[in-house]
């Protein structure tokens, strides 16, 4: 079972992505709000995936995952947004990301293909 | 002593100084009578007077000096002009009452009045101290002491070349002059070889005359202000002595005036000295002392000219009609005195020009180079602007500043529209009206003292200022312009911004956990599991409800439909109905413009949501009334006030909207007492 950290300013989507995931054989070991208590809870908790809200109260997603990268945690960022894919900025290829998925789009099965894709 | 313990003395004997100011102009005055007694004895007699005219001249010089002389004494007593023109006045009139009195004696009388031999002979000696009390004068003027080193030389060798002369011209005698050629000088103790110390003494006399006129030259130059118009009055008086009297001999060259005119002009002349001494002595804060001068010399060259110009066609136009009729001359005349009044005008405003030229250099250069500026402008090949730089030269000012009053705000900006700023002690003249002035002038105090120049530049540079000051207006305006229209801009894509986020943030976000919500509960329906439907569809409704009010909420804040289809009085109370501190809407409206109706709308609830968020206020009141020519509106709440109108966007874009509209608004906070925000637009329903 892959270990998941789920980063997002909406409570709302969180328990919702959390029991999505977890019938799909991810253990989701925290949650996390905004960038600051994210990279606190990927350093504590070293999860294999962090689901990496872009709009986040504090600093974007961009920047979480750039600092995560530079940190060398070895966690794989997948960024999510309920914006269209076409609406989501060049920092997302260039942020160290292994990818995007739409909020809208997102399941069990999704995350798995895009981590297939980027490994 | 110097001057200020002779001004202490004389303050603490004021009756004395009087006494002595009155007693000896009065004593001098009186001169006159024994004066004209002895003409008139000997009028008979050509050798004994110099004629009618000659004792006239004679007679005014020695009033006028002696005149005003004891008028400066009693108005200044510690200025030494007053008592040495009464000095002049006397040595004048003595010298003249001795003359008369020796010639009368020994011509008409044959040597039988006593010391009449004496008494010519001292008269005949003493013209020396006319030159000295002249030079004397003129080094004193117009501190009344020669205050500095050179000027005080010049003093002391006036009066010893003076004293020499007519002391050695005394003591060494000889034959008396003309008509008394036949008698030798009363008191020879002295022999021929001390003639050269005569001779010593004119050198003396003429070289303190040369330099103190040479020093008055000088310093006329150098002078600033104040002196330069007390100098300027004596020279102009100095000048006029000479000039007056060159043009009488002329005049009767020409046209017989007779010996009364003539008199009367030289006397005239001869007054204007004294005279101008004490204008500029006592008044010389009379500026206009410039420009009576001025007119006097303008209207006498017109007169002089006209006067010519008339009797020359009078004479000429005789000539030519008495070949085609008898009594030609009414017919003559009459035509000259137009032709004469046709060419006043004309002719008037060139002697003008070439007496100011002469006489008031400064000015005219000054008025004409903004004349010429204002020339260039109107045939548009200068700015309006450099109106600033052609008047800091015109007046000689390098630190010069044209400043306007701006509309709104307290700054005075400068015919470029940058702020301006006088040097500092700087002074301002106002031109234009005072309440609503043109412009201000920021310039050097030095100016004021030359309030003819700097009149007369800027009465010519009003026309100029006007344009500048107008364009800087416009300039201002557009500006406003411009920024208002950024503003709006910037307001519009804040806006977007905003309805963005709110439908990322609310809707969309409950959308998006609906859907995997659904997404669970399809695969747990999928996988076998247990899905408890009634509870599903709750959460589902309850979701989508919510979401339908977000969407509700944005739509009324983008437009709220009760505003386009009910107006802005049943908007308003619907705003009241949903705000949680009780609101008292007082609307009776007809339906407006929907611009207006939109902007008035928005005002009220921008209002009402910073109250809500800011204001603590326990109750709000929303106004609004419409009198058929202006809408206003005010939201008056009861909080803590304190609020800042220039922070958040909210307010500022609705100013623009409002200014856009033709109207405007304000916000009143102050601390502890409420806030009160009001706008009015006009609008005709």
């Amino acid at each position: 079972m892959r270990t998941l950290v789920i980063v997002d300013d909406h409570a709302g989507f969180r328990s919702s992505a959390r029991e999505l995931l977890e019938l799909d054989a991810f253990e989701v070991v925290g949650e996390a709000g905004d960038g600051a208590a994210a990279l606190a809870a990927v350093a504590r908790l070293a999860p294999e995936v962090v689901l990496l809200d872009i709009g986040l109260p504090d600093m974007s997603g961009f920047e979480v995952s750039e600092r995560l990268a530079l940190a060398g945690t070895g966690t794989i960022v997948v960024l999510v947004s309920s914006r269209s894919p076409d609406q989501i900025s060049v920092r997302a290829t260039r942020c160290g990301a292994a990818g995007f998925i739409a909020k809208d789009d997102l399941s069990g099965a999704a995350l798995e293909a895009l981590l297939a894709g980027a490994a | 002593m110097n001057a200020r313990a002779a001004t202490a003395e004389l303050e603490w004997k004021p009756w004395l100084v009087r006494a002595a100011a009155i007693g000896s102009g009065s004593a001098v005055v009186l001169l006159i009578v024994p004066i004209a007694w002895l003409t008139i004895l000997g009028r008979d007699d050509g050798r004994i007077g110099d004629g009618p005219l000659f004792n006239a001249i004679g007679a005014i010089g020695i009033l006028s000096t002696a005149g005003v002389g004891s008028f400066l004494a009693l108005r200044r007593p510690a200025n030494a002009v007053g008592w040495l023109l009464i000095a002049l006045g006397l040595v004048w009139g003595l010298g003249g009452l001795g003359d008369l009195y020796g010639r009368y004696g020994l011509l008409a009388r044959d040597g039988d009045l006593p010391g009449a031999l004496e008494a010519a002979t001292l008269a005949q000696n003493t013209w020396p101290w006319l030159f000295a009390l002249l030079a004397l004068i003129v080094v004193s003027f117009p501190e009344g002491r020669p205050v500095s080193r050179g000027r005080r030389r010049i003093a002391v060798a006036a009066a010893a070349a003076g004293l020499l002369t007519c002391a050695s011209g005394i003591a060494v005698g000889d034959d008396l002059d003309p008509p008394l050629e036949d008698y030798s000088a009363a008191f020879a103790f002295l022999g021929g070889a001390w003639q050269a110390a005569v001779f010593v003494g004119v050198c003396g006399l003429l070289a303190a005359v040369i330099a103190a006129s040479v020093d008055i030259v000088r310093r006329l130059r150098r002078a600033r202000g104040v002196e330069r118009r007390q100098l300027t009055a004596f020279a102009y008086g100095a000048l006029l002595v000479p000039a007056s009297i060159s043009f009488c001999f002329i005049l009767n060259a020409v046209v017989d005036i007779g010996d009364l005119g003539v008199g009367l002009l030289l006397g005239g002349a001869i007054v204007l000295l004294p005279a101008a001494t004490a204008v500029a002595i006592l008044r010389y804060r009379l500026y206009a002392i410039d420009r009576i001068v001025n007119r006097t010399v303008v209207y006498g060259v017109l007169t002089a000219l006209l006067g010519a110009a008339f009797l020359l066609l009078v004479v000429s136009l005789t000539r030519l009609f008495a070949t085609v009729q008898d009594d030609p001359s009414p017919l003559a005349t009459a035509l000259a005195t137009v032709i004469v009044t046709a060419a006043f005008l004309p002719v008037r405003a060139r002697v003008q020009r070439a007496v100011d030229r002469r006489f008031a250099r400064r000015r005219f250069a000054a008025v004409s180079m903004v004349e010429q500026f204002a020339t260039r402008l109107r045939n548009d090949r200068e700015p309006p602007e450099r109106i600033g730089a052609v008047l800091a030269e015109a007046l000689r000012d390098p630190g010069l500043v044209v400043a306007f009053p701006r509309l709104r705000g307290a700054e005075l900006l400068d015919p470029y529209g940058a702020v301006a700023k006088g040097l500092p002690e700087c002074t301002t003249t106002i031109v234009g009206p005072a309440g609503e002035p043109t412009a201000l002038l920021l310039h050097d105090a030095v100016l004021d003292e030359d309030p003819d120049v700097l009149g007369a530049v800027t009465a010519a540079a009003r026309l100029p200022l006007e344009i500048a000051r107008l364009r800087v207006e416009v300039r201002g305006q557009l500006e406003d312009v411009r920024a208002s229209r950024a503003r709006i801009v910037a307001a519009q894509d804040a806006e977007r911004r905003r309805v963005e986020r709110d439908i990322h943030d609310g809707a969309q976000q409950r959308l998006v956990a609906l859907a995997l919500s659904l997404q669970v509960a399809r695969r747990r329906h999928e996988s076998g599991e247990g899905v408890d439907l009634g509870a599903l569809l709750d959460q589902t409704s309850a979701e989508l409800g919510a979401a339908v009010e977000d969407l509700r909420e944005l739509a009324r804040g983008v437009y709220p439909a009760v505003l386009r289809e009910d107006g802005l009085a049943e908007a308003l109370r619907a705003l009241a109905r949903r705000t949680p501190v009780p609101v008292t809407v007082a609307a009776d409206l007809p339906r407006l413009d929907a611009g207006l109706e939109a902007a008035a709308y928005f005002l009220a609830s921008e209002a009402v949501t910073n109250v809500v968020r800011h204001a603590a206020a326990s109750t709000l009141t929303i106004t609004a009334e419409h009198d058929g020519v202006r809408l206003y509106m005010s939201v008056i709440d009861d909080g803590i006030g304190g609020a800042d109108a220039s922070r958040g966007s909210g307010l500022a874009g609705l100013a623009d909207r409002f200014a856009a509209l033709g109207g405007s608004m304000r916000v009143v906070s102050e601390p502890g007492r409420g806030t009160s925000v009001s706008g009015e637009l006009p609008c005709e329903s």
